[in-house]
């Protein structure tokens, strides 16, 4: 692709399009991004899957750093699970070299399967925040990775145990190995797998998912660097427009929260996996 | 000693000021490289990444697509120094064993950082 202001400007637009529709969905935004680079600008997949994984890294920090402030985001579980995320994302990432574009795309599309079905059903149906009681009734099987936070929908202090680790650490490493092979966030894997086996409520899984994605990405991405999959004005356009979008999108968030929404977006997901399973498929004969 | 089950303070204050910190910098970088690239007009294919070494000297010679690498590499670096700040603050306040778990996942990622970047 060439640098022209033109180029880049679209790129700049994209990207801040799939920052307001990631902040907006909850979803990391690469599931947009990849698409919209490669069937929308030509782009090959693994330079997109390189610009993704940076793009992810920005909004990760960008995210990140207000949940950690606000003491959501549960930081002693996070660099546990951590080892195993990023053990998985190199092990993606070593992966996705040796794939080709058209195996990768066909991964890709089967991802935004469960994708959007979790954007469909939305993140607050799975369960109910862990309140007092349960901490002083329940047994943390995890030792003190248990953590507390100050809920201000509800008004009270959510305190919760951890359990079942060892369900933690594997969705942890399936979701850095998702992330290093197709430069996606990988929560979609992880923010379910810590709220239904781990019983982490989902405000702090979602909080301590996104701490963890930044981590994850960075882990693979300074292989897609050395292998010159992250073209640099590609990248810079893509990653300054989704910060954009992602400081928008939080903003919207407080006014737009309908649920047809979401389920629009979920549909146009589904649509948008046939269409590149079928490009594949097509690019593949 | 943080309170059971809460973040240390200083530790969470040490991780949001230097994720604020790497974005705001790298994203400031970036704006800078693509400025240079788009007014010293250099429509051309990009060229893979140079060696550290080749990325610094480029950038003092005002060359824009290194300055992006540099800003693409502060950002990448980032979460690299945060779970560094993470493994010294647990080193610190305690529990030490959150220390060795933070050094496991700091070696993981300098080594992606070796074999990446070298």
């Amino acid at each position: 692709m060439f640098t022209t202001p033109a180029n880049i400007a679209l790129l700049l637009l994209s990207g801040l399009a799939t920052g307001v529709a990631g902040a907006v969905l909850g979803t990391g935004g690469g599931v947009f991004l990849i698409p919209i680079l490669v069937v929308g600008f030509g782009v090959p997949m693994h330079y997109a899957i390189g610009t993704s994984i940076v793009s992810v890294i920005a909004t990760s920090s960008a995210v990140a750093s207000v949940n950690v402030e606000r003491g959501i985001a549960n930081l002693r579980l996070a660099i546990v699970l951590e080892i195993a995320t990023a053990l998985g994302a190199i092990s993606g990432a070593i992966a996705a070299d040796w794939l080709s574009a058209i195996v990768l795309e066909i991964l890709f599309a089967i991802v935004l399967v469960p994708t959007a079905v979790a954007m469909w059903r939305g993140r607050g149906h799975s369960q109910p925040a862990t309140t007092n009681n349960a901490a002083t009734t329940g047994t943390d099987s995890s030792g003190s990775l248990g953590g507390r936070y100050f809920d201000a929908a509800l008004g009270h202090e959510v305190v919760y145990a951890v359990r079942r680790l060892w369900a933690g650490l594997s969705a942890s490493f399936v979701a850095g190995g998702m992330s290093g092979l197709l430069g996606i966030g990988g929560g979609v894997f992880k923010v379910p797998a810590l709220n239904v086996w781990c019983k982490v409520p989902i405000k702090a899984a979602a909080a301590t998912s996104n701490f963890m994605i930044g981590v994850t990405a960075a882990a693979s991405a300074f292989l897609y660097y050395g292998r010159g999959d992250v073209r640099p004005a590609l990248t810079a356009a893509v990653v300054l427009g989704v910060l954009a979008g992602s400081a928008i999108g939080s903003y919207l968030n407080l006014i737009v929260r309908g649920r047809l929404v979401r389920r629009i977006f979920a549909v146009l997901l589904v649509a948008v996996a046939a269409q590149m399973l079928a490009r594949a498929v097509l690019l593949g004969r | 000693m943080a309170e059971a089950g809460k973040n240390s303070p200083r530790l969470q204050k040490w991780i949001y000021v230097i994720l604020r910190v790497g974005v705001v910098v790298s994203g400031l970088v970036l704006i800078g490289g693509l400025a240079l690239v788009l007014v010293a007009h250099q429509p051309r294919p990009e060229a893979a990444p140079p060696t550290v070494v080749g990325l610094v000297w480029r950038v003092l010679h005002g060359d824009g697509v290194a300055v992006i690498y540099a800003g693409l590499l502060l950002l990448m670096l980032t979460p690299l120094v945060q779970v560094a700040a993470a493994t010294l603050g647990w080193l610190v306040t305690g529990p030490r064993r959150f220390a060795l778990a933070a050094a496991l996942v700091l070696t993981l990622l300098v080594l992606s950082l070796w074999l990446g970047v070298g």
